[in-house]
């Protein structure tokens, strides 16, 4: 919705004078038309008006642009609340207009306009089908375009299959970034869809997975609301995917017991699938209740198999993952280096979404890291990005970046602001109705104490902060003073909940003052229990002033049973799934404030430090885990075909609820001149031992057909 | 039919069915007198290099780009040890051999990072026995010796099935 070009309506004029006024929208001197003043006034005021009120002003705009077709037809659409052919028409022909001109995001977004605002079903069907097609283009890949064309072309061809539309909707989600249109694609598609659904069903459970997703994306209680909807059309059980997606990333804080425990068995089960679309969603499940280390090892082949050209995408997701856990684990390094593989993947394909939580994850070690500029960039980008498009998960990331950087810097004023900016203004769905809405809800209490951390060299010191414990015991809160007092203020705020905690994480480098360099040795040194000093590389860090201390995270306590608590913890306080992230600073904080007991333990013995450092700071921070690589055996490839982009490999790689099993599915492939049936004696007696033998019908006509004939592909190609 | 399958998966191929598992993914093999190609080189490629002094197969010329065999040699080559009516019906019943499947290049060789196991049969006039050996040596396979014909998939099911159960062991 724009306002630029409104001045030709009279109406308008009238009621802009206190707009202008007030500072919300002015004359541009670079385009000489009346705008808002930012973007981000824009997005509110738009989030600030009622439905009514939109559909009024579009109609107005619809009125202003009669001299330019495309967007009247725009306006039009937008303002109709009934169906109506003949709008239909247009926004169809706009679509065509905007593809020409080669805004294919727009000509999506007009297209289901389109196909919403149709009276006739089939030719709704025809539209949908359409717009996915657009959909795939705009996001896929640049290798597999031309093919995706011709395919969804066909696809279009026919009635419009809700496999199609699940590709488009992850396209233009992942893509664009575009939740919008893929949540109004899919509910369009799934109401379409007659009759209950069936769990066995892959394309409707395609459409509520990636439903789900989106939902989660957008963080809007709306979305969350159409989805428990469609969700309820699904006969029981639900496939365990979608049933442990649906019950913990939508909700993680209010997981059932049983919901857990599925959890875990299938975060167990992952060992022995393959299947990168199921290893990343379980993992992704369980990232909100801490279990992505349990999750390492398949997470890991599926990036080895992406960077053997199989599953990008899912490679992408996976590196993501392993960031996220490596962030809790200290394990920052390791974090770099997965998202800049990561983000450099996104660049190239054009996974724009889905480079969200890598930039997210990096701003937030660039701000303890003390790279406050990236950090910043970053939280700016972020919220650019995400506040047109409405994800409301992502404008909280960018809060918590922001939160981060001005706790680091002290600067609490701001800090508190962009808490509450992340909490508020961003999260229409604070309060998750029962049932699993997954509002945003970034850390309020966010208080890590934290001064600038360092560059490479930088020594480590890692006392997570519960706010208040973290102030009296760096006895910083005894120094008066407004830092200090501010930070009581928090601190009291925050105390009626211990839930509210802070990050971890307390870096201190030489900062510019004598006063934070004085702050910051007494941190670290005044009752040295609060805060310990740890050496991350070979050497002991002297608690001093002027050493170089960044946080590294790694802390170091063996208090392993906190760390178990987590689920019960976050059962009980009934919240969102940010919420449940913030269990996992909590617990990290919980250890970290019990230093003290490590600092006696491990003081003054240097070499047994030394050598106990490893064991403990993992054991700690939950990744003592087993990382054993299992036999590359299990490893399949989903192979990037040649010329073949994401619509295929998505549909390719579908998951579906598959029957773990060790005995492997025996295949067997016959050669030249023969067909499959020769295998009959080798079929029979291996199925006598219990074997399942499938027996490939191969054409033999060229080894491209072999490859679609072979398990991979045959059901597409056929 | 990948859908219906549960991983992991042991591909079993023969003959050229040993080209296409190479190409298929990355399972663990088992090639039954098979091609195993590697990246870049096609059954075709292959057969170049076989032996020009040995019993050749009796390939007739490609009619229309398929290949067939003759059907009066095909008892002797492809399945000596059948009964002549089942060699007589898989003579009468076979599949044209398209000349693109011979030339297709692989782009990755699954052995290259799988096991594999080889089923050497050491009567086989579709593929030399040397060359069986050489392909085998190349993939690093776990080999195992049999006498038999190329159809030895037909003929000695049991043998075969006993290798395809040593690779699905080896994966449990």
């Amino acid at each position: 919705m724009t306002l630029e070009n409104c001045i030709p309506a009279p109406q308008a004029r009238v009621n802009l004078p206190p707009a202008e006024r007030a500072g919300i929208v002015g004359l541009s001197p670079r385009s000489g038309r009346m705008e808002f003043r930012h973007p981000l006034i824009r997005a509110a005021v738009f989030e600030l008006s009622t439905s009514d009120e939109r559909h009024r002003a579009h109609a107005l705009l619809a009125k202003a642009f009669d001299t330019d077709p495309r967007r009247r037809v725009w306006h039009l659409g937008q303002s109709a609340d009934t169906p109506d052919e003949d709008v239909a028409m247009l926004l169809e022909a706009v679509s065509g207009q905007l593809l020409e001109s080669g805004n294919s995001t727009r000509a999506t977004a007009a297209l289901v306009r389109a196909a919403e605002l149709t009276p006739a079903p089939e030719d709704r069907a025809r539209r949908i089908a359409r717009a996915a097609y657009l959909g795939s283009l705009v996001t896929g890949d640049l290798h597999g375009s031309t093919r995706l064309l011709l395919e969804a072309q066909l696809a279009s061809s026919d009635a419009p299959t809700l496999a199609t539309v699940t590709a488009a909707a992850h396209q233009l989600l992942n893509g664009e970034g575009d939740a919008s249109s893929a949540q109004r694609l899919l509910i369009t598609a799934l109401d379409a869809t007659e009759g209950p659904l069936d769990p066995a069903d892959v394309p409707a459970m395609e459409a509520l997975q990636t439903l789900v997703f989106v939902d989660f994306y957008a963080g809007r209680a709306d979305f969350w609301a159409d989805t428990r909807a469609q969700l309820a059309k699904v006969v029981a059980p639900l496939p365990d995917t979608l049933a442990v997606f649906n019950s913990v990333l939508a909700d993680p804080a209010r997981a059932e017991p049983d919901a857990v425990l599925e959890l875990n068995r299938a975060i167990d089960g992952l060992r022995f699938t393959s299947d990168p679309v199921r290893i990343t969603r379980i993992a992704a499940a369980g990232a909100h209740l801490d279990r992505i280390r349990f999750a390492r090892e398949p997470l890991t082949r599926v990036v080895a198999d992406g960077r053997r050209g199989g599953a990008v995408a899912k490679e992408i997701e996976a590196l993501f993952l392993l960031a996220n856990d490596d962030y809790f684990a200290g394990e920052w390094d390791d974090l770099e280096a997965a998202t800049d593989e990561g983000l450099t993947l996104c660049d190239e394909l054009g996974y724009l979404l889905t480079a969200a939580p890598g930039r997210y994850l990096r701003a937030l070690v660039d701000s303890a890291r003390g790279r406050s500029a990236a950090a910043d960039r970053a939280a700016e980008q972020l919220l650019l990005w995400a506040a047109p498009r409405r994800l409301y998960t992502l404008a909280a990331y960018a809060s918590h970046i922001r939160c981060m950087e001005a706790l680091g810097k002290e600067q609490f004023e701001l800090g508190v602001p962009a808490c509450c900016l992340g909490q508020s203004r961003w999260n229409p769905a604070t309060v998750p109705a029962p049932g699993g809405v997954a509002g945003v809800r970034p850390r309020r209490g966010s208080l890590a104490v934290r001064s600038r951390g360092g560059g490479q060299r930088a020594r480590a010191c890692c006392a997570g902060v519960r706010a208040r414990r973290a102030l009296t015991a760096t006895g910083t809160a005894d120094r008066g003073g407004r830092s200090s007092h501010r930070h009581r203020e928090l601190a009291r705020t925050v105390r009626p909940s211990p839930r509210h905690t802070g990050e971890r994480a307390v870096g201190v480098r030489p900062g510019s003052g004598e006063s934070r360099l004085r702050r910051a040795a007494q941190a670290r040194a005044r009752p040295r229990r609060g805060v310990h000093p740890v050496d991350v590389g070979d050497h002991r860090v002297p608690a001093a002033p002027g050493d170089s201390l960044a946080g590294t995270g790694r802390s170091r306590t063996p208090r392993g049973g906190r760390r178990r608590t987590g689920v019960s913890r976050a059962h009980a306080t009934g919240s969102s799934r940010r919420r449940s992230r913030r269990h996992r600073a909590d617990q990290q904080a919980d250890r970290n404030t019990a230093l003290p007991v490590a600092a006696d333990r491990l003081d003054p013995p240097i070499p047994r430090v030394h050598q106990a450092r490893h064991h403990l700071a993992r054991r700690v921070a939950g990744c003592d885990r087993p990382r054993q690589v299992r036999p590359a055996s299990l490893t399949y490839v989903v192979r990037r075909m040649p010329g073949r982009g994401t619509l295929d490999t998505f549909a390719r790689a579908h998951p579906r609820a598959r029957e773990q099993t060790m005995s492997p599915t025996i295949v067997l492939v016959h050669g030249g001149f023969v067909d499959g049936s020769g295998w009959r004696g080798v079929y029979d007696v291996l199925r006598a031992d219990g074997f399942d033998v499938r027996v490939v019908q191969n054409p033999t006509k060229s080894l491209a057909d072999g490859r679609c004939d072979s398990p991979r592909c045959a059901r597409l190609d056929r | 039919m990948l859908d219906s399958i549960d991983e992991p998966v042991v591909l079993v191929g023969h003959y050229y069915g040993g080209a296409v598992i190479t190409e298929a993914g990355t399972h663990d093999e088992v090639y039954i007198t098979a091609f195993a190609p590697d990246q870049g080189e096609s059954v075709q490629s292959l057969i170049s290099t076989f032996p020009a002094d040995g019993p050749q197969p009796p390939i007739l010329p490609p009619r229309n780009g398929y290949l067939f065999l003759d059907r009066a040699k095909f008892h002797e080559a492809f399945a000596a040890d059948l009964t002549s009516d089942d060699a007589a019906f898989l003579a009468d019943a076979q599949v044209p051999w398209g000349l693109d499947a011979l030339g297709g290049t692989i782009s990755r060789a699954a052995w290259r990072v799988k096991p594999s196991w080889y089923l050497h049969v050491s009567d086989d006039r579709m593929i030399p026995p040397a060359a069986q050996v050489s392909m085998a040596e190349r993939t690093g396979a776990t080999v195992v010796n049999t006498a038999g014909s190329h159809a030895i998939y037909v003929s000695q099911p049991k043998t075969v099935a006993d290798l395809i159960r040593t690779a699905a062991a080896a994966i449990s």
